[in-house]
């Protein structure tokens, strides 16, 4: 598939269906394509066709999507940057990447340290839609910058090559087909690339795409889209069906046709609780690194016989194009049944990480897999045991990178940001992750000191993190509980902690 | 219990979640003018707020809160419920 190509053409088929339900107003193709215009019309005008790194500030209207597109149509990559997010961190990023120009539809932009091209009041009126530009599909489509242990965010380019690539695969799927009347859920903040699992199949197929405001809460804005709008295409991250489970009593809808999870473990009880309240749905769970372009693996759910490890369910089968293996530390193909490294190969690949010659070194590889020739390999630092049908399990992660309401969060990024702060300075400190009684991951600071008011160093962390990196409690402990290997028990202190 | 007595317990139940005190509650208050109180918090919050009223909240309801003032009026009649 032409990923473009047959987004552009089903733009100008479904011309008068509604494309988008944003703040409970609705947009149609054309409006898309009119907006996808004009500000193509900009960027050509203000922006050299050599430039091709571009920052998007990702507000919750049509013009942030069309913006997508439009620097698509025109061969560029979108680079964003969430508008709630720390402005340090969101500047060090865009200069990371040495981006000049940012796209942004807020009215007065943050960002006026580089040239701000305006994109608000660009779909008022009709414009003549134009295809795709011709461009090499080595292009990157976007960069997604990921938390990184040493402190710096990572930046994670996607080509135009990756992402056909993992278009074709979904597509791939004869039991996973959208059509032009189906009415999708869009929850995914655009800077979290599960939000073009969402948004990509929808568009392609025609359907309405019903977005949810940062500001929301999310589960609740999500039953009330579900129940209100009867939503045939719910994609979601584990999180929300965790808190709505006291309510599952009172969602029933049959309408939905496809539930789809990805971003984080999924339960199987509370999955086989929630079926109950899709009971026409197909449910699916998607696995996949960003450094993979969102997705590499999934699971159909069948009606009996789940497969799940711990309590978490499987996460199915690679995509027919996927190569993926389980190694051990001597990059030897493990047994089935044995816990090892799953590393991927393919055309969803990343070319690399940006600018980091030695992480680079150390998460890609060559490979040979049987007797095939070398490929090269991506570690992708989870730990999983495949069976004997060849169904892949999730066991857990092999650093300090956690999941928090599906984002990367690498323990060490915080932890860096804690240690330069004036009060923990000189103080032994982490951050664990600590389950919730909604299920749910939570992040805690933990600081070896008697207790002391911690306000000024939150700031200071909201200053520099983002949101969902800020620790949501403080624990004070007098001395930290190591193990036989000298190493900060971590177990023992998460049992402290819930106890 | 009348309004002001409804208001501050549900308040103990922000405290207890959120672990300060640094703020007022009012009709008009929303998620955006209290630190702390967000999707993860909120959730634990409606559920303090349960347990310490004896009471149970229906989704509909939860769905079309916007701010204080509707969370009170919600206790209100689940009270009244009872």
């Amino acid at each position: 598939m032409n990923l473009l190509y047959s987004l552009h053409n089903s733009f100008l088929k479904h011309r008068k269906k509604n494309a988008f339900c944003i703040n409970d107003v609705f947009f149609t193709y054309q409006d898309v394509l009119n907006s996808i215009s004009q500000i193509r019309d900009k960027i050509v005008s203000n922006i050299n066709t050599s430039e091709k790194h571009i920052g998007l500030v990702t507000n919750n209207d049509l013009e942030t999507y069309a913006s997508i597109f439009a620097l698509w149509m025109e061969g560029k990559a979108y680079i964003p940057i969430n508008p709630n997010a720390s402005k340090i961190r969101n500047v060090e990023i865009l200069k990371l990447i040495d981006v000049k120009h940012v796209l942004d539809s807020t009215e007065i932009s943050d960002y006026s340290d580089f040239k701000v091209l305006n994109t608000s009041f660009y779909n008022k009126f009709k414009s003549a839609p134009f295809e795709p530009i011709k461009f090499n599909k080595k292009n990157n489509a976007y960069v997604l910058f990921t938390s990184g242990s040493t402190g710096v965010p990572k930046g994670i380019p996607i080509s135009f090559k990756n992402l056909n690539a993992l278009v074709t695969a979904l597509d791939e799927d004869e039991e996973y087909k959208l059509n032009a009347d189906d009415r999708c859920l869009q929850m995914y903040d655009l800077t979290f690339d599960a939000s073009l699992t969402a948004i990509l199949p929808a568009l392609l197929a025609g359907a309405c795409l019903y977005t949810v405001p940062s500001s929301a809460i999310k589960y609740f804005y999500i039953s009330k889209l579900l129940l209100t709008h009867k939503l045939t295409v719910l994609k979601m991250v584990p999180s929300i069906i965790y808190y709505l489970r006291p309510y599952f009593a009172e969602i029933h809808a049959p309408c939905v046709r496809y539930s789809i999870f990805g971003g984080e473990k999924l339960y199987i009880d509370v999955v086989e609780e929630w079926r109950a309240c899709v009971p026409n749905a197909t449910l699916l769970n998607h696995y996949g690194p960003t450094e993979f372009t969102v997705c590499s693996h999934y699971y159909k759910l069948e009606l009996e016989a789940l497969k799940s490890h711990k309590g978490v369910l499987s996460i199915g089968k690679p995509f027919n194009k996927v190569e993926s293996v389980l190694l051990d530390s001597e990059n030897n193909i493990v047994s089935d049944n044995i816990e090892g490294e799953l590393c991927l190969s393919g055309e969803q690949l990343t070319a690399g990480y940006w600018k980091n010659d030695a992480l680079n070194s150390s998460a890609f590889f060559m490979h040979k897999v049987n007797k095939g020739a070398e490929k090269r390999f991506y570690k992708t630092g989870d730990l999983c045991i495949r069976d004997h049908d060849g169904y892949y399990m999730y066991v857990g992660r092999k650093d300090f990178q956690v999941k928090i309401g599906g984002y990367r969060v690498e323990l060490g990024e915080i932890e860096y940001h804690v240690r330069k702060h004036e009060s923990t300075k000189s103080k032994n400190s982490l951050v664990i992750d600590v389950k919730n009684s909604n299920n749910s991951e939570e992040l805690v600071l933990v600081i070896e000191s008697p207790k002391f008011n911690t306000d000024n160093l939150l700031d200071y962390l909201k200053l520099n993190l983002v949101e969902y990196m800020i620790p949501k409690k403080v624990f004070f402990i007098d001395s930290l509980p190591h193990n036989n290997n000298g190493k900060i028990d971590r177990n023992t202190l998460r049992n402290l902690i819930v106890n | 219990m009348n309004k002001e007595e409804l208001l501050s317990k549900i308040k103990k139940s922000f405290v207890r979640v959120l672990e300060h005190n640094n703020f007022e509650l009012n009709n008009t208050t929303t998620a955006e003018d209290v630190d702390g109180w967000e999707s993860i918090t909120h959730m634990l919050i409606m559920t303090d707020i349960e347990k310490s009223f004896n009471i149970k909240f229906k989704l509909m309801d939860l769905m079309s809160m916007e701010n204080v003032g509707d969370l009170l009026n919600t206790v209100q009649k689940e009270i009244e419920n009872q």
